[in-house]
């Protein structure tokens, strides 16, 4: 019996070394991995001298195809060089330096060993050599590249990335092929060793914004990553924040933008989720369709989504408010219609502004548990069967409905889903204080909101910006999205290295010869 | 020790919505003094006497960069009289708190919420000004960064709205009572450039102090402006008479408007607004409250003496003034001019004097 | 680097929320279904006690429609108002009188009509103007106007084409100012205080006059509006003291320059019984005041553009001779109102043009001097009236039809 701990065991993993004894090698790799049944151990033996080799891989993380060329390349390769009588000590430098396959690279000890094999690739053992070769072989079934279903748009991209980190990372180099697009990695979590890399533009991303990313992303000690979820929790700023201070989404056009204005991508294995540092807030209402349409549409969408923003915040917190406190600010005729809808209504019209808010929130919640098919059927009898026949039973005012509802749609047209999360719970502290003191409490709240969002940083990047504090050349994509030709500059905190962007001064004109003019048509009668 | 930073357009800002926050709250130059049709003069005429107070205030805190006038003062004059000098100013800026959450409660209670305790309607204004003083300095010049254009619309919203329904006429005669009532009438509106002195603890911690004073008076000059184009405004909505009668007049008017048979009932502009611009102003008085006595008893960080003083602050506001007419009363050109023209000159005479019979010992030495 | 604590805010939050929940029923906040919305209301006097009167309409949300269409309470629909009236010795007593009588608090925000009774208007209004100056409720848009007859009967009166009084009243003063040019340019609250206050302008306030209906049941009665919205009724400081028709009130208006829409009737030329109608669409108006010591003199110079409307005279070509006789007798309709109504301002002896005030305006030397004796020198103000009246359209034919 064994009694080692996790933590034991671990630890006596990472001490265990190669020997040169092929043997006792595998004694040690079958003693740590318990024979786990993927795990292929294939003895053979190589050259004319027949070297007692081994190669080791993972059962379903290999390709097959590379497999039988390495073997194939191993054949070859010895007897090529080893009809002279190759002994033991050679036959590893020869064969690490003439393996035909893409990488192969020396392991010295079980560890790294064993966490390539882990990944997919295909280690040599000899005997007589305390090293390993390890060959790239990695191939595993992954999902293929779709259309991000959470973060659709009408004109852009239909690419969204996956759970692999390699494929992530390779769809932003297809966009950026400059080699000042530097990618990093580092293994996080003690068990899971997941694999995280982030991505920027060297020489325009700050240098101690970069130190401080990567000091927190070492900082971090945990069993495993399962999703980039935690690592976001692990590295963002003002954790106790409702607003997201991580910029997350699926798609490649976002990530490669985002990096093009200084930033960073931070790409977790597992997960198709990429976050990306520094965030603010103006970047989470942003959604690559302003930016892809042409300008005139590009600024209506842009200031449409902004106000449905804010009226996803305030909008039930002022129907309460005006309601309660303030009937002379409604015009008569609409003050009328409501209280007249209201009439019979059992519930103050906060309990009834709550009431509407769970239920929606409960529904959105089972229309999302739900398997895709029921799903929308749960919503369609919910929001229908449900607020109709609450209206029609006299228990909600159909205003408190209209309200409700609306301030939910509101809240989808947020690109970021996550600000939908916050809008709701932020919404409900709106109700508190409009039920509290009116619209003096909605001012107050807003207030402290606006102190709250100020205050936070992301990565020393304020989260306000270009708001707060106020940037007036970045306006020209904040709250209007401006020509693309007028983009002259980089944003203002984030491009300080090299604030120009593009030769300014590039409005399309008229050229100043045509062959399609009137006088050339005129030629022709 | 990393010291907060804000930038001139952040210090006009302050000033500028402090300023404007007093204008829309009782139009001082209207409603004080008599000068009626001619209250916009005595508005642009309070630009020249307010820029005196500026200069005054603002060109000793350039002059020693980096310092408040607690620390200057303390260089100038010694540790103990120069300890003892500021608390003129520490108790003004207690004073102009008081009044300005008074003045906004007095509004509120009369116009919106006639049975919410007035003690709870300054506990929430003083509860956010504490809570964004406690973020810092940067993060309060960031609010104003954002503040200030909602403000600036909803400033030119209650310019706007009203002008269909103005009659230019009411403007007329010019100067019917002759200068006289309009140099009174432009007393009230200096006196409460009393708020300038913030600049003593402002200036300090601004990037550029050389340029704060061109700021102050820019902002001093849109104040005016603004002061002069709203005593206009009612005064033509509302005829003279009833602009100086009311007690809030910019409220009033844009109550008594009706832009379209939808469009009235518009009030939450300008309450909002004045909601707005008073958060600054608070803040900024606490600020400069805190800072400076802490500064003064020599601690580290003001944050554990705000919730005091905003407490102490609100408890002064309430038994400052018996009531509405007693507040009023106090804006009146005789009352307040003396009080609070005593409170901002006497310690700047002293520093001043102390300043520039120092300034050619300096050359000597050098 | 300074890190701003985040749990101030949700600490503040959550305070506020448990605040909430224990002060539930709390200072100003009311349910809506307590509140009734007062959307017109009258002042009167009691002429034997004294006492003043209060008239209100609410509207009533359980006669709307869209309240409780399935299964509401039995029975009809309710109207869709319900008028109630109190009385005491001050304005304030007897409005707090109505609530001992309302199952619902009265609330004032959205009165939009005030009326006063002739008998009030007579005893003076400053009374009820400070009420409705002084508290928060009632808005200075409202629109006040005077009533000739019973106000009571004018509240409760059912208009064939609106749901409540208030509105009617509303659209119907609305209309007329669009269609016609016969009631005061006095629209708000707002006005009439500035006019009150304002030196050397006499009030003028538009009037209405209460029609009977045809029996007491409303059901029947329905058929004809109650209320005939022209004319102005003239106040000397506060008090009441007399009544312009249609047209004298349409040359108080010419004299203002606001006249907007106004229809003269004309002879045709050249024969007597024929009539044809003009319109006025624009017109301005200019008063310069003469003063040589005590005696005032005006020179009003009106400057009027219309459309021919109606033209059926036989046989007359449209020529420019015809045009300029057109022109002219224009000139003389509107003279005749306007020295209609200055000779009526002069026997009510009241400056409803605000001819004082254009002198305090333009000449404050002289109005220093005349001030005192303004009310004096003003029934002895000539006014020298200049007309200039063109016709500037003439519709979509040019001469009438010719009947062979």
């Amino acid at each position: 019996m064994d009694y080692r701990d996790i933590s034991q065991r671990e630890e006596d993993f990472k001490k265990a070394p190669l020997v040169a004894d092929l043997e006792r090698n595998l004694r040690t790799i079958m003693e740590i991995t318990g024979n786990s049944y993927d795990l292929s151990i294939k003895k053979c033996q190589i050259g004319p001298e027949k070297v007692p080799a081994a190669v080791i891989f993972i059962d379903g993380m290999i390709e097959k195809f590379a497999i039988e060329n390495l073997l194939q390349a191993l054949k070859l390769e010895t007897f090529k060089t080893g009809i002279d009588g190759i002994n033991k000590k050679e036959i590893f430098a020869t064969l690490l330096n003439s393996l035909l396959t893409e990488i192969s690279r020396e392991a010295d000890d079980i560890q790294t060993l064993y966490e390539g094999v882990s990944q997919g690739e295909t280690a040599l053992l000899f005997d007589g050599t305390a090293k390993a070769i390890l060959c790239e072989t990695r191939g595993w079934s992954l999902r293929t590249i779709v259309e991000p279903e959470n973060e659709s748009a009408i004109r852009a991209p239909r690419e969204g990335f996956v759970e692999s980190v390699r494929v992530n990372t390779s769809l932003i180099r297809r966009r950026i092929r400059s080699p000042n697009l530097w990618i990093e990695n580092l293994y996080v979590g003690s068990l899971t060793r997941t694999e995280v890399a982030f991505a920027y533009i060297k020489g325009l991303a700050g240098e101690e914004f970069l130190e401080e990313l990567r000091s927190r992303l070492k900082r971090i000690d945990i069993d495993g990553i399962l999703e980039s979820g935690v690592v976001e929790e692990f590295i963002r700023d003002a954790p106790f924040s409702l607003f997201p201070t991580v910029f997350r989404t699926e798609r490649p056009d976002r990530v490669a933008s985002a990096i093009l204005e200084g930033r960073v991508a931070i790409f977790t294995n597992g997960t198709p989720f990429v976050l990306v540092v520094p965030a603010d807030l103006l970047m989470m209402l942003q959604a690559p369709d302003d930016y892809f349409e042409i300008f005139p549409i590009g600024l209506f969408l842009r200031i449409l989504r902004f106000i449905s923003f804010l009226l996803s915040f305030f909008l039930p917190g002022i129907y309460v408010a005006l309601l309660n406190f303030h009937p002379e600010l409604v015009p008569i005729t609409l003050l009328l219609r409501i209280q007249a809808a209201r009439e019979g209504v059992p519930f103050p019209v906060v309990a009834e502004v709550l009431l509407m808010e769970a239920t929606f929130e409960i529904l959105r919640e089972a229309g999302v548990r739900l398997p895709r098919a029921v799903g929308a059927a749960i919503t369609i009898v919910g929001a229908l069967i449900l607020g109709d026949a609450a209206i029609r039973a006299g228990i909600v005012s159909p205003g408190v409905v209209i309200i409700v509802a609306f301030t939910a749609i509101a809240s989808f047209t947020s690109p970021v889903f996550s600000l939908a999360l916050t809008a709701r719970l932020i919404r409900f502290g709106m109700i508190f204080l409009g039920a509290l003191i009116g619209l003096l409490g909605i001012q107050f709240g807003l207030l402290v909101l606006i102190v709250h969002l100020v205050s936070m940083r992301s990565f020393g990047y304020p989260y306000m910006a270009p708001f707060g504090p106020l940037i007036w050349q970045d306006m020209k994509d904040a709250v209007i999205r401006g020509f693309w030709w007028k983009q002259t500059y980089r944003p203002r905190l984030l491009g300080f290295r090299e604030p120009l962007r593009q030769r300014p001064g590039q409005m399309p004109r008229p050229p100043r010869k045509s062959n399609y003019s009137d006088k050339n048509g005129g030629k022709d009668e | 020790m990393f010291r907060e930073k804000i930038v001139n357009r952040q210090l006009f800002f302050f000033l500028f919505m402090q300023r404007t926050t007093i204008v829309i709250s009782f139009l001082p130059a209207l409603t004080s003094g008599r000068a009626l049709q001619d209250a916009w003069i005595s508005g642009l005429l309070a630009f020249f006497s307010s820029a005196v107070i500026i200069f005054v205030v603002g060109r000793l805190a350039v002059a020693f960069p980096g310092k408040s006038i607690i620390q200057y003062s303390q260089e100038l004059l010694g540790s103990i009289p120069g300890k003892l000098l500021p608390l003129f100013y520490l108790f003004l800026f207690l004073y102009m708190t008081a009044t300005d959450i008074r003045l906004y409660a007095e509004v509120l209670k009369t116009g919106f919420l006639p049975e919410t305790p007035i003690v709870v309607i300054m506990g929430i204004m003083m509860l956010t000004a504490v809570i964004v003083v406690y973020a810092g300095l940067e993060p309060l010049g960031r609010c104003a960064d954002i503040i200030f254009p909602v403000f600036l619309l909803m400033i030119l919203g209650s310019l706007l709205f009203p002008l269909p329904q103005a009659d230019f006429r009411n403007l007329q005669p010019v100067l019917y009572g002759g200068w006289s009532p309009v140099l009174v009438g432009a007393i009230t509106p200096t006196v409460i450039s009393a708020q300038y002195t913030n600049m003593a603890m402002l200036v300090p911690s601004v990037q550029e102090p050389q340029k704060s004073l061109g700021a102050a008076l820019w902002s001093i000059l849109f104040g005016s402006l603004v002061l002069a184009l709203f005593a206009a405004l009612a005064v033509s909505v509302l005829g003279p008479d009833e602009g100086a009668r009311a007690a809030f007049p910019v409220f009033k008017m844009i109550k008594s408007i009706r832009v379209s048979e939808f469009l009235e009932r518009i009030e939450p502009l300008v309450i909002f607004a004045w909601g707005l611009g008073l958060f600054i102003t608070n803040s900024v008085n606490l600020y400069s409250g805190s800072r400076g006595l802490s500064q003064l008893l020599g601690l580290k960080d003001n944050r554990p003496l705000l919730l005091p003083m905003a407490v102490i602050a609100v408890t002064f506001a309430i038994q400052k003034y018996r009531d509405y007419f007693e507040l009023k009363q106090f804006f009146e050109p005789e009352t307040c001019a003396p009080v609070i023209f005593f409170i901002i000159f006497f310690p700047m005479i002293i520093l001043w004097g102390a300043y520039l019979l120092r300034r050619p010992g300096n050359r000597n030495r050098r | 680097m300074k890190i701003s604590n985040p749990l101030v805010p949700i600490i503040a939050i959550i305070i506020l929320i448990s605040l909430t929940l224990s002060l539930s029923g709390c200072w100003d906040r009311r349910e809506p279904d307590v509140l009734g919305f007062i959307t017109m209301a009258a002042f009167d006097i009691k002429p034997d006690s004294g006492l003043f009167r209060v008239i209100v309409q609410v509207a009533n949300p359980l006669g709307e429609e869209g309240g409780q269409q399935e299964g509401g309470g039995g029975g009809g629909k309710k109207p869709p108002f319900w008028v109630v009236e109190a009385t005491g010795h001050t304005i304030y007593e007897a409005i707090k009188n109505l609530e001992v009588l309302s199952s619902r608090k009265l609330v004032w925000t959205h009165n939009e009509a005030v009326l006063f009774s002739e008998e009030l208007s007579r005893k003076g209004i400053r009374r009820v103007l400070d009420f409705l100056d002084r508290e928060r409720e009632p808005r200075p848009t409202a629109r006040p106007f005077v009533v000739q007859g019973d106000v009571r009967r004018l509240l409760e009166a059912d208009f064939p084409l609106e749901e409540t009084g208030a509105t009617a009243v509303s659209k119907q003063l609305f209309s007329i100012r669009l269609e016609r040019s016969v009631l005061p340019d006095v629209e708000s609250l707002r006005i009439l205080f500035h006019h009150l206050a304002a030196p050397g302008l006499e009030l003028i306030l538009p009037r209405i006059a209460v029609l009977e209906q045809e029996g007491k049941d409303r059901e029947k009665s329905g058929r004809i509006n109650p209320a005939r919205i022209s004319g102005a009724a003239v106040f000397r400081g506060d008090r009441l003291v007399g009544f312009l028709d249609d047209r004298e009130t349409s040359g108080y208006l010419w004299l203002k320059g606001d006249v907007s829409r106004a229809t003269l009737v004309l002879k045709c030329p050249g024969s007597e019984e024929e009539l044809l109608t003009v319109e006025v669409f624009e017109s301005d108006a200019k008063l310069e005041p003469k003063i040589e010591g005590d005696r005032v003199r005006f020179k009003a110079s009106i400057r009027a553009e219309s459309s021919i409307q109606e033209f059926a005279c036989r046989d007359l070509p449209l020529e420019e001779e015809f045009i300029n006789s057109l022109n002219r007798r224009m000139a003389i309709v509107i003279r005749n109102e306007i020295a209609m109504s200055l000779e009526k301002a002069r026997e009510l002896e009241a400056d409803v043009f605000g001819l004082g005030n254009i002198i305090y305006r333009t000449r404050p030397r002289d109005w220093k001097r005349l001030e005192e004796k303004w009310e004096e020198i003003f029934p002895a103000v000539m006014v020298d009236i200049e007309v200039e009246a063109v016709i500037r359209r003439y519709g979509l034919v040019l001469e009438p039809i010719k009947i062979r």
